[in-house]
């Protein structure tokens, strides 16, 4: 229950930051950016707090429950946004994220009252290095997917015969297309070695026989297959331009699908 | 009527001469001229400065009179801030104004022709213009062709340092352009042209590297920017050509900017990926949507200044406080270091741990009692209404009987005045 307030609370500094962002894009006002990430990084410190409350009352890994898979997820992408935001000055992809980050909570929040798997192997740190490591990734693939609309949204501006200066409000095309590529650079090795201790654990007895055919097992597999071409294509055909952004920005709501549809057999026994 | 960089020390030394002067600044630019004077007595201070606007250039009043503005007081600070904030300037929020100001204000204090209220004045004008650009976006953008060139190279690039220039046509708007783009960092510059030796001219004025005209090709597999400004009667380069060429490059944008009329670059091109076409027109285009956008900065920044001006006139006003303040200081220290000696006498056989007790208590004691008085003073005195002020601060000298002083700072009958004149560069 209080889990569910805190998350309720930042869910409310989220979608505030959502707003400011969105605000500071618009009318490029540095006061509205400061207030932002005083919002988001307030409502990311109680963030940690509403899942390290969790696991205390529950006893349980915050994977436990499709709640706590939501709220984790949310909480990997705004982490990993912070260094993004302070280092590489990028507040633009702020607009995008907080918005996507706000939907996983309100997710989260709506399932906040199915019940928590009580099943011990889900405590294993196999388990829950693996389920980690997956949505570490899928929170990389996020952050790309917002680089892929910023860089979408420039290319349009940049290219349509009415221009305007719009563009000079957005992050240059090149710094968007070389953040993506890093994120999916780095989230590529983590969500191979969580798939691999999946299929260790699979293959070790841990899932039932058909766990090769379950939803989850072949939507992670897709994404993997679709953001390893998108690395392959890059590197050695030189894949880039507005073609290579939609396939990132494809490969979010391929991801996005793992959280919507149930898994038949991903259960560890 | 503008005054040369060389001939500013002169003209602030006659200027602080006048004996109706006090503190003075001349900012003098292009496009404007203006005196920043402060004077006990306002009443003659126009025809002061007329005068001596005569007389240094050696032109009859009646020929310029009626081109010159005169502000005093609160208007004269606003403008100087609106100045400095670029909201008086031909084009709007245009940044090299800031500097003119801050030079205009070394200038000054270099011929030591400012004092403490002219420097807290200019101060606070570049603090408004300082606040202007970074809060509001007054200052963003572009201000002509070759800057909308730079905010699109680095809308596609980001940073310039990396970035190779092709220079296909070796005129004048060419070399422009460039210009802007190697003040924003680019470095490495190729120039090719029909006439190799003019290449090797503007190539060297650049600091680039002259290529043959036949080789150009070659170097677009490479170029991040191109700027075409040939003579070609037809385009130099076709659709097909430039499609076959970005295949080769692997998707690596290119920037390209068409000066040239007739155009240089089939205009269809624009339709390749990662191609990003602009002609003239286009360029011009954004100039304009970027000085529109700064219109609806204007109320920002006039917000701002009139913050500022509140500041810097309580701030002014508040010096009207200070001789009585530093009077009323300096006597409650005598009669403390008073009562202290006629202690000492009394008391002789006190150690000295004691005798810092007792100095500390009373430098406390004092301290207390003016405290409350004195910001009741500066309070009066940073007070728009002028009468409170003085009665406060005449009470205050009654009261405390504190003996006049005629070096005090009187705003009541100082006038901090600004003449311009704007006059066509």
């Amino acid at each position: 229950m209080i889990s569910a307030i805190l998350h309720s609370i930042v869910l409310f500094a989220y979608l505030t930051a959502a707003v400011l962002y969105g605000a500071n894009l618009a009318l490029k006002d540095p006061k509205r950016l400061i207030q932002a990430r005083y919002v988001y990084l307030t409502g990311f410190a109680l963030h940690t707090l509403a899942i390290g409350h969790f696991c205390v009352t529950y006893h349980q890994s915050p994977f436990s429950s499709a709640f706590g898979s939501l709220s984790v997820s949310a909480w990997a992408m705004v982490l990993l946004f912070i260094p993004i935001d302070y280092f590489y000055k990028l507040p633009a992809l702020g607009s995008i994220l907080m918005p996507l980050s706000s939907a996983f909570i309100f997710g989260a929040i709506l399932r906040s009252d199915e019940a928590i798997r009580q099943n011990p192997e889900i405590q294993e740190h196999f388990i829950n290095l693996h389920i980690m490591l997956v949505l570490f990734s899928f929170a990389l693939f996020a952050l790309a997917a917002c680089c892929a609309i910023c860089y979408l949204w420039q290319y349009r501006l940049l290219k349509r015969p009415n221009r305007k200066a719009m563009f000079l409000r957005l992050p240059p095309l090149e710094k968007l297309d070389s953040m993506a590529l890093h994120l999916i650079a780095f989230a590529m090795p983590l969500l191979t070695l969580g798939l691999a201790f999946g299929v260790i654990k699979a293959l070790s007895g841990g899932l039932k026989g058909d766990w090769i055919w379950d939803p989850h097992t072949i939507i992670s597999f897709l994404v993997w297959v679709l953001y390893g071409s998108y690395l392959l294509l890059r590197n050695f055909t030189g894949f880039r331009g507005p073609k290579s952004h939609i396939l990132l920005v494809v490969g979010l709501f391929v991801s996005l699908t793992l959280f919507m549809i149930p898994s038949g057999s991903h259960h560890f026994r | 009527m503008s005054f040369p960089e060389n001939r500013l020390p002169e003209a602030l030394s006659v200027l602080s001469r006048h004996p109706s002067i006090s503190e003075c600044a001349i900012l003098s630019t292009c496009n404007r001229t203006e005196i920043i004077a402060l004077s006990p007595q306002s009443d003659f201070l126009e025809d002061h400065l007329i005068c001596f606007l005569s007389e240094f250039h050696n032109i009859q009043p009646d020929i310029f009179r009626s081109h010159l503005y005169f502000h005093t007081g609160s208007i004269a600070v606003s403008h100087l801030f609106s100045v400095a904030a670029g909201l008086d300037s031909m084009v709007l929020g245009e940044p090299q104004i800031l500097k003119q100001v801050r030079d205009s204000f070394a200038a000054a204090l270099s011929a030591q022709s400012i004092g403490r209220v002219l420097n807290g004045l200019f101060r606070s004008a570049i603090t408004a213009g300082k606040r202007a650009r970074t809060e509001t976006q007054i200052g963003a953008g572009g201000f002509s062709v070759g800057h909308a060139a730079v905010e699109l190279a680095q809308s596609i690039f980001g940073s310039l340092n990396n970035a190779s220039i092709l220079i296909l046509g070796a005129g004048k708007m060419s070399e422009l352009t460039a210009n802007h783009l190697i003040s924003s960092g680019a470095k490495l510059i190729f120039v090719a042209n029909r006439t190799h030796e003019r290449a090797v001219s503007l190539a060297e004025k650049l600091g680039g590297k002259a290529i043959r005209y036949d080789d150009f090709p070659e170097k677009l597999l490479s170029a991040d920017i191109v700027i075409s400004s040939t003579s070609s009667p037809h385009f130099i380069l076709r659709k097909d050509g430039l499609a076959q060429m970005m295949r080769k490059r692997r998707g690596k944008p290119v920037f390209m900017i068409d000066i040239a009329l007739p155009r240089d670059i089939e205009p269809e091109a624009g339709n390749i990926e990662n191609l990003f076409l602009y002609d003239i027109d286009d360029l011009e285009e954004i100039v304009s949507d970027m000085v529109h956008g700064r219109e609806f900065e204007v109320q920002k920044v006039e917000r701002i200044i009139e913050e500022e001006v509140i500041k810097f006139m309580n701030w002014w006003r508040s010096l009207n406080a200070a001789p009585i303040v530093s009077q009323l200081q300096r006597k409650h220290n005598r009669l403390k270091e008073e009562e202290l000696a006629r202690l000492r006498r009394q008391l002789p056989d006190l150690s000295e741990h004691s005798w810092e007790c007792i100095e500390s208590a009373m430098k406390s004691l004092t301290t207390k009692i003016t405290r409350d008085p004195i910001g009741r003073l500066k309070e009066a005195a940073s007070a728009d209404e002028t009468s409170k002020q003085y009665t406060l601060l005449d009470a205050a000298q009654e009261i405390f009987a504190l003996p006049e002083e005629n070096d005090s700072f009187d705003t009541h009958s100082q006038s901090c005045a600004n003449t311009s004149e704007d006059v066509e560069s």
